[in-house]
């Protein structure tokens, strides 16, 4: 059983885990979203991605089909549940002001690898990790690979026929209602 | 003057909308969701699975839950729990999305009370009518909306009006014949499964490619057979207008007839439509929803309440989960190529504990059926379930070796069991007091109890499926059977008799306190028979169709 269905509620889960002390902190610079503060949410997911699955024997990282990417496009998604938006926000709003970046790679990944044993990061790296694997097996349309060639490690083969451009989300709501 | 305005589209709807059109009547279709085209159905994961997309957003539509728990009674919205009971909105419904794993009913289902008798704290009745009234109307399901299939001898075959299906069955999977073979052994004989996709062309509409992503997907080629491909398209030659992105509200009542029907446009506006008939069809938990929010002068508790049954003993179709995995490195290559073949399907189901006679029961009762398959294609559920090992989080390289052990080494065959989920006075709909929609209406407040006679027929169903897995080579095989509802097989909450008193519709599924309202989805069931109930849906709506077309 995974740990999240021992849980009720979905926002429950996330709230127990919730940083309260960065909430406040959340409405500036989140709603702004300069494109400097971008580039360091996308430092630090980086070098989370690169440890919770990283490029090794068995296949492509998360980077090489960049995950990061996904996981930024997903934060900016104004559809999704913004309760689950914003618990991921206030853990890398966290994470940084712990000066993870300043860490030096064996470190970052002991800090990592503590996180996933327990404590209030580890169902935020469970939600990275959930949409790292939507990011692996997202269409390329998408926009955050060439091709499906980072899936042949698990050799998962995408159904036939897969979107188009105007079919991927959230296009596909335009496409249906212009139709 | 509209003759009948028909609110949803899916499988309870769509016979009534193929029927009444075809017979000349002027008929209007009110859809909540989207009209989604064929060529619109791809096979993007994300677009099908993981996001709202066939379904609303819970943000905007959600439901409130009532669940038992050891606190006892807790309620929560399905925005909180992100436990989605939407199960299709669009043009044709949940049909889109089934996987049209498709049986009857059989004869003792009808007279279930009589057969099996009364259970402590179950509300069951017989139904007003029996399988044999129905048959006409399940083989008509078979032709015209398309079930592929193969008919063989068995102790519950039902009777049928026709030798055979009218489409051969669907290709197969290497272990649909090692499941045969195993059931032999154990004495039990194993049954192909009907299913609603076409395995050959039918006018518009193309076979099935075995495209390996059919349940929860659209379908591309028109194969499956949902209420859109099946019906609603050939309607639509006739005086017959679909309205899409229509949530109806409201439907207004003078003296003891149904004027009109209001709902929200596309654009959010009040609009409303006056019929002479109308026909409500919007899956069960939605359609009592819409007749408690429709009170009138004559109907202070609720449109077709006046028996105070509306929204009562709701059923889902339910029973257990369980699986046991195919390790690769067991078998040679061939036979490893085989049950990897993608798409063809297993198609096979036991029907031999229909009816059970074991000493751990007292006397004969009423058991299920199992379904048999592959664990869907879908990579992210299947990554998903590798992160967590007990309460550790499993990451690195560690996870990636899960991930490929499990893509690449083995497959898991799954069973589903279905037995009855008994009607009860702890499972039923109801306005929630608080909490509101998008558009400021109250919203289902369903309570989801379940009768404990239920989970122990589903264990001894879940072990004879157990049985049969570890019979065929299959390893670490488990199983699970639980109170939680799947939320995609819903029914009853109006159901028919011929008592005014203790149901809501009539035999012809006509609320009995109003002269012009039928309701053709699930919700009529008063009790729910031991199978999927998609078939039976659609065979009833036809039913009624043939009785409209007779005022």
């Amino acid at each position: 059983m995974s740990k999240e269905s021992q849980f009720w509620s979905r926002r429950n889960f996330v709230k127990t885990t919730a940083v309260a002390s960065v909430a406040l902190q959340m409405p500036l610079w989140w709603s702004c979203v300069p494109d400097d503060t971008d580039e360091k949410k996308q430092t630090t997911l980086q070098a989370i991605l690169d440890i919770v699955l990283p490029k090794d024997e068995y296949g492509p990282g998360a980077l090489e089909f960049n995950a990061d990417r996904y996981i930024l496009w997903w934060l900016k998604d104004d559809r999704i549940d913004p309760v689950e938006i914003n618990f991921v926000k206030e853990h890398l709003t966290q994470i940084e002001n712990e000066n993870f970046l300043d860490l030096g790679p064996d470190e970052q990944e002991e800090k990592v690898y503590q996180w996933a044993k327990e404590g209030h990061h580890q169902n935020f790296l469970s939600k990275l990790l959930t949409l790292t694997f939507e990011a692996l097996v997202s269409h390329p349309n998408y926009g955050f690979k060439d091709d499906f060639s980072v899936l042949e490690w698990i050799a998962h083969v995408p159904g036939i026929p897969q979107p188009s451009k105007e079919l991927i989300y959230p296009q596909i709501f335009k496409t249906i209602q212009n139709d | 003057m509209i003759d009948f305005c028909i609110v949803g589209s899916g499988a309870g709807a769509g016979p009534i909308i193929y029927e009444l059109s075809k017979a000349g009547y002027k008929v209007v279709v009110l859809e909540k969701g989207p009209w989604i085209k064929r060529k619109q159905f791809s096979k993007d994961e994300i677009v099908a699975t993981r996001r709202s997309v066939y379904t609303p957003n819970l943000k905007d539509e959600k439901h409130v839950i009532s669940k038992h728990t050891k606190e006892g009674w807790k309620s929560e919205s399905t925005e909180e729990s992100g436990w989605d009971f939407w199960n299709g909105s669009a043009v044709g419904g949940s049909s889109n999305f089934m996987s049209g794993y498709f049986h009857r009913l059989k004869p003792n289902d009808f007279k279930l009370k009589s057969t099996y008798g009364e259970i402590k704290d179950a509300n069951i009745e017989d139904w007003p009518i029996s399988y044999e009234e129905l048959e006409p109307y399940y083989a008509k399901v078979e032709g015209v909306v398309g079930v592929s299939g193969r008919v063989v001898q068995h102790k519950y075959l039902e009777s049928r009006s026709t030798a055979d299906f009218p489409y051969p069955p669907l290709a197969e999977n290497l272990v649909s014949s090692w499941l045969d073979e195993g059931a032999s052994r154990l004495g039990y004989n194993l049954v192909p499964v009907p299913r609603a996709i076409l395995s050959k062309n039918k006018n518009e509409r193309n076979a099935c490619y075995y495209s390996n992503y059919c349940g929860s997907y659209g379908c591309f080629s028109g194969a499956k057979s949902s209420a859109r491909e099946a019906l609603i398209n050939s309607a639509l030659t006739y005086d017959c207008e679909i309205i899409p992105n229509a949530k109806v509200f409201h439907l207004e009542s003078k003296g003891h007839k149904v004027v009109a029907a209001h709902y929200y446009d596309e654009n959010g506006q009040k609009q409303k439509i006056e019929a002479k008939h109308f026909v409500v069809a919007c899956q069960a938990i939605e359609t009592s929803r819409l007749l408690l929010s429709s009170k009138g002068d004559k109907y202070p508790n609720g449109l077709a309440n006046s028996s105070g049954e509306l929204g009562k003993n709701l059923l889902f179709s339910a029973g257990g989960v369980g699986s046991g995995y195919f390790y690769f490195d067991e078998y040679e290559d061939e036979v490893v190529q085989k049950l990897k073949q993608p798409g063809v399907f297993v198609n096979r189901s036991i029907h031999e504990f229909y009816e059970i006679e074991d000493e751990q029961f007292d006397g004969k009762i009423k058991g299920g059926i199992v379904d048999f398959l592959w664990e869907h294609a879908n990579a992210v559920p299947k990554a998903i379930r590798r992160k967590w090992d007990g309460d550790e989080l499993v990451i690195g390289s560690a996870l990636k070796k899960r991930m490929r052990d499990y893509f690449t080494g083995l497959k898991r065959l799954r069973f589903e069991v279905f037995n009855d989920w008994l009607p009860t006075d702890y499972c039923n709909v109801s306005l929630d007091p608080k909490v509101k929609d998008k558009w400021g209406d109250a919203v289902a407040h369903v309570k989801v109890g379940y009768h404990a006679h239920d989970l122990k027929v589903g264990e001894y169903l879940s072990q004879k499926a157990a049985d049969l897995l570890k019979e065929v080579g299959a390893k670490d095989v488990g199983w699970n059977v639980s109170g939680s509802p799947p939320a995609n097989l819903q029914a009853g909450g109006c159901r028919f008799g011929n008592d005014p008193q203790k149901s809501v519709l009539d035999v012809n599924c006509q609320a009995h306190d109003v002269d012009n309202l039928y309701v053709t989805d699930g919700s009529f069931m008063p009790t729910g028979g031991s199978a999927t109930y998609t078939w039976t849906i659609y065979a009833n709506s036809f039913r009624v169709a043939d009785y409209l077309k007779s005022l």
